[in-house]
């Protein structure tokens, strides 16, 4: 137990500081717009349609 | 124009897209704050997630308006800018909870989509469709309203302004009018390209008599798969005659329900439900007192969007709704207490009348943060707030029909002209000294009166300044489009000068 404590200590202070950077340089919403989206896109274009009235 | 070596807070963008490059400061105090509440929101989209994994997977996969979607933390992100202190907190308990429910209803959308595979939860659905009021089933309560339309359509619009021109093309390459209403043409479009999720034991639509709303009913039904029943609540609703034909309007859609889940209505139920509601719209009136003070934390966006999401998704059903505003309305009494200006920035109280540009939802925060213009309230807060009478089923049929025809886009542009007109009172209410009239460009109803509304300004002293939109597209007025509009009222009529420069104009156009 005492060999896990700091581990999980640093892990978790490790997804915090991670999670940090992600917020302060709102790379989430960049990953989104610029890489995921685009990515989206492509899958929603080749849907074939039947567009009837 | 802008001058592109002002300093400000338009230089945290990218150009085109848009997107910041990093995140607002605030202090330590709010950034810490912030941080913590989007942790909290990619919570709720996690559990959003786990609801229902492979479905939701599915789901994205094939509709394209769920993929709009992933830009929800963007648009909260927009919703808080130039915001601090109590101001931050309101807006911020107000969003964590429209995307609580917000996630619950899309993730119950695909969990019943006989589309993933046919099962009993999606015939526990009853379709809403566009504006129609959730009140109704509050008698079923083994029944979940499922809102179609604001999902695939205006929510989408709000975090993603190039979303709806997809399927507004689609339904006129069709033969629609580019004139039409784009809230029911992108509904139609969404309908012809078959991206309505196939839920639900049956239909109610509504009969909003806009010109495309006309139409899309039917062609809704006919890609829904389940049977429709249009609900004609009257329009006309201050005329007293119209009181039997509301209430006979709210029986047929009772029985229709009943015929088509095997449920029967419980009115005991339905007294239960509508005494939440009750507790909402009681709650909404004392919240306005301290809105209508100096010392306010509620303003621009998000209170009324919140009005609006538990309008159309709650009535009285989201034990949520009420959590969230006793937790703000502390924080108002403790900003009036103290007597804190939660908005220093304001240099105007002005409240918002008409259809708004819902690609730009954050319009209100621009007018704060760049000319210090601070909006109180929007015509969508006074819809419904109709205390229903619990004595009996009549009276409670009344209510119910009375809410929403007092609702979003009925009482006032569909309700007979004098109640367009009513920003006026409203306007002296909440002590602003403009009004900004959103001149949506497909709305007849609110068009057929703008002369009237511009020969009444002469009259008044509170200022009045019009915005065109195009509601649901961004390429016919685009948002530089409105805020240059702004801007040349501002330097020219009131003779202003803006607060932040960098935020006069900017290239926002590719952006969500």
């Amino acid at each position: 137990m005492k060999k896990l404590l700091p581990k999980l200590l640093l892990g978790a202070a490790g997804v915090w500081v991670g999670s940090m950077l992600i917020y302060w340089f709102n790379l989430d919403n960049k990953a989104i717009y610029f890489l995921v989206r685009p990515l989206l896109d492509q899958i929603y274009d080749h849907r074939k349609v039947d567009g009837k009235v | 124009m802008a001058d592109k070596k002002a300093k400000g807070a338009g230089n945290r963008f990218l150009p085109g897209s848009n997107i910041a490059k990093h995140r607002e400061w605030r202090g330590l105090k709010d950034t810490w704050y912030d941080y913590t509440e989007w942790v909290k929101v990619l919570g709720v989209m996690g559990g959003f997630v786990a609801k229902s994994p492979v479905r939701i997977m599915r789901g994205m996969l094939t509709y394209r308006w769920m993929g709009s979607y992933l830009a929800a933390l963007n648009m909260i992100d927009r919703c808080v800018e130039g915001l601090r202190g109590p101001a931050l907190r309101v807006t911020r308990i107000y969003l964590n909870t429209i995307m609580k429910g917000s996630t619950t209803s899309i993730a119950e959308m695909m969990m019943g989509d006989r589309r993933f595979g046919d099962n009993d939860f999606g015939r526990t659905q009853v379709v809403l469709e566009q504006t129609m009021c959730p009140e109704i089933l509050a008698g079923f309560p083994n029944l979940r309203p499922a809102q179609l339309e604001p999902f695939q359509g205006l929510l989408l619009c709000y975090m993603d302004q190039g979303a709806n021109p997809y399927y507004i093309d689609a339904m006129e390459s069709v033969g629609l009018p580019a004139d039409s209403c784009r809230l029911s043409n992108n509904a139609a479009g969404v309908a012809i390209l078959d991206e309505f999720p196939k839920i639900g034991a049956c239909c109610i639509s509504n009969n909003a008599p806009c010109d495309s709303s006309t139409m899309n009913s039917q062609i809704i039904e006919r890609h829904l798969d389940v049977d429709t029943l249009p609900a004609a609540i009257p329009m006309r609703w201050a005329d007293p005659h119209t009181r039997k034909y509301a209430r006979a309007s709210l029986r047929r859609v009772i029985n229709f329900v009943e015929r088509h889940t095997g449920e029967t209505y419980d009115w005991d139920a339905c007294r239960a439900v509508m005494e939440k509601h009750n507790d909402e719209v009681r709650n909404e009136m004392e919240k306005w007192n301290f809105m209508a003070t100096p010392y306010t934390a509620a303003a621009l966006t998000v209170p009324n969007l919140f009005h609006t999401y538990y309008y159309a998704f709650s009535g009285g059903r989201n034990p949520e709704v009420m959590k969230a505003e006793r937790k703000v309305m502390k924080i108002l009494e403790q900003a009036y207490e103290s007597k804190t200006n939660c908005f220093p920035k304001t240099r105007y109280r002005a409240i918002t009348w008409g259809g708004p540009p819902c690609y730009w939802l954050q319009f209100p925060n621009w007018l704060y943060n760049c000319w210090g213009i601070l909006v109180i309230a929007g015509m969508d807060l006074f819809s419904g707030n109709v205390l229903i009478d619990t004595t009996d089923e009549d009276t409670m049929l009344d209510g119910i029909a009375r809410n929403y025809e007092t609702g979003v886009m009925r009482r006032h542009l569909t309700g007979g002209w004098q109640h367009l007109v009513e920003f006026w009172d409203e306007a002296e209410k909440f002590h602003c000294d403009m009004v900004i009239l959103h001149d949506d460009i497909t709305c007849k109803g609110a068009l057929g009166l703008t002369g009237v509304i511009l020969d009444q300004a002469k009259e008044k002293q509170t200022k009045l300044m019009m915005v065109s939109n195009d509601m649901f597209d961004h390429r016919t007025v685009s948002r530089a489009d409105i805020r240059q509009q702004v801007n040349d009222y501002m330097y020219s009529v009131m003779q202003a000068e803006p607060l932040d420069a960098s935020l006069l104009q900017y290239d926002d156009y590719e952006g969500w």
